[in-house]
């Protein structure tokens, strides 16, 4: 019986690749901070006509550091510039306000506004609501505006920030490689799969199913991440959605796949049968993963119509940090992979010796 | 070039680039708790790394 390992599994630069990539992931990860934003609005409602003061409490910005600090509402394409502006330190400031709304405004929220020339121009949408009454024509409301700002852009380097994720957004170096890894390693196993089918080759049927075991430490951690996740953003760790049951039918699979193995006792009849399975389970699994959820409604970016990553999710400065994060991780479990490999491989060897 | 000249390229790029972004006026890093958080979750890497790096040579010399 041939017993020989693939060349690529006894390679060493990718291993000490993957740790180093995932070091500099964990570290960068952790130390970059997250840009400026507004966290909450204080008061979130005012009656029209009533002299308003309201807080903005901003995160991480700069607005006694900028000096040149300015904010502006916005309701129904008409924006409103504050000109009594209290910045009280870096992440609190004030402002009297005061509403009188014509019969052609429609709806009753503003989205607050802030720029400087630190943190660029930053925004928290439908912040205040105003509650409706009668219209005076006496009073000085604020005046509707032409607003103007110095610069867009936030001059640090940080992280998006995000109105539901925050700093949870930093997951995405560990939730999403999970699943590029679990794929990764499947195709992996199916390519492994395939070639015994074709060769007979024990040593591919070793890899396979070594690559399953992995795979489902992935989606294991994969799902981990998920909920961990859904919990702070989404309020629960497993709303009804239709990726995560997805993923959760996908891992079922691959287990059904061990225990179909681990009930055959026959060698040659186990890796032919599981090889043929392996074939099927990625079929169905792709199926789970990638198109159901795109047919449906899903929390998740980039299915049932939502938007996937977009420039603002996904900025260069967190595209620094999630392609390491994707090679790293997907080299880590390859390595992971091999090591099981080489070990069944010796074990076989000395089956064969005895 | 070889390839531990080339890695090492790449990471000192990267790590420059890392190195620029801590930010002190951070408000999750402002406390004494967060280095804390970051050490231990350092030293949990570093323990996975050691433990891989180790299983690799044990293998290794099982197979010879």
């Amino acid at each position: 019986m041939k017993t020989e390992i693939p060349n690529w599994l006894q390679q060493k630069w990718w291993k000490y690749t993957a740790l180093l990539l995932l070091f500099y992931v964990l570290l960068g990860g952790l130390i970059v901070p997250l840009g400026p934003g507004i966290e909450a609005v204080s008061p979130i409602s005012f009656k029209q006509n009533t002299d308003a003061t309201i807080i903005v409490h901003g995160y991480n910005t700069h607005f006694s550091t900028a000096g040149n600090t300015q904010v502006i509402l916005k309701h129904a394409k008409k924006y409103f510039c504050v000109n009594d502006l209290m910045v009280k330190d870096e992440n609190n400031l004030s402002f009297p306000f005061k509403f009188n709304p014509d019969s052609s405004d429609a709806g009753n929220t503003f989205d607050v506004i802030v720029n400087n020339n630190i943190d660029g121009t930053i925004a928290l949408r439908e912040a205040i609501t105003f509650v409706r009454g009668e219209k005076e024509d006496s009073i000085t409301a604020t005046q509707a505006c032409e607003p103007s700002v110095g610069s867009n852009l936030h001059t640090g380097f940080s992280f998006p920030y995000r109105e539901i994720l925050y700093e949870s957004i930093r997951n995405t170096f560990y939730h999403v490689p999970m699943w590029f890894s679990m794929m990764l390693v499947l195709i992996i196993s199916l390519v492994y799969s395939i070639k015994f089918l074709r060769t007979g080759n024990r040593v591919f049927d070793i890899v396979a199913s070594e690559s399953v075991i992995v795979a489902l430490l992935c989606g294991v951690l994969g799902l981990t991440t998920g909920m961990i996740w859904a919990n702070y953003t989404w309020g629960s760790p497993w709303p009804n959605d239709p990726k995560l049951n997805g993923a959760a039918v996908g891992v079922l699979i691959y287990v059904a796949y061990l225990i179909l193995r681990g009930a055959i006792a026959d060698g040659v009849k186990r890796a032919r049968i599981s090889a043929v399975y392996n074939i099927f389970a990625i079929v169905i699994y792709i199926m789970f993963i990638f198109i159901i959820p795109r047919i449906t409604d899903s929390l998740h970016p980039g299915n049932g119509g939502n938007p996937a990553f977009s420039k603002y999710d996904l900025d260069s400065h967190l595209r620094l940090f999630f392609y390491p994060a994707v090679i790293g991780w997907v080299l880590l479990f390859c390595w992971m992979v091999s090591l099981r490999v080489r070990l069944k491989i010796i074990e076989l060897k000395k089956e064969e010796n005895e | 070039m070889n390839k531990s000249t080339l890695i090492a390229a790449v990471f000192t790029a990267l790590f420059s680039f890392s190195a620029q972004a801590s930010g002190a006026d951070d408000l999750m890093r402002s406390g004494l708790k967060y280095p804390v958080v970051v050490g231990v979750l350092l030293c949990i890497f570093g323990g996975i790394a050691v433990f891989m790096i180790m299983l690799e040579r044990r293998i290794s010399k099982l197979e010879k």
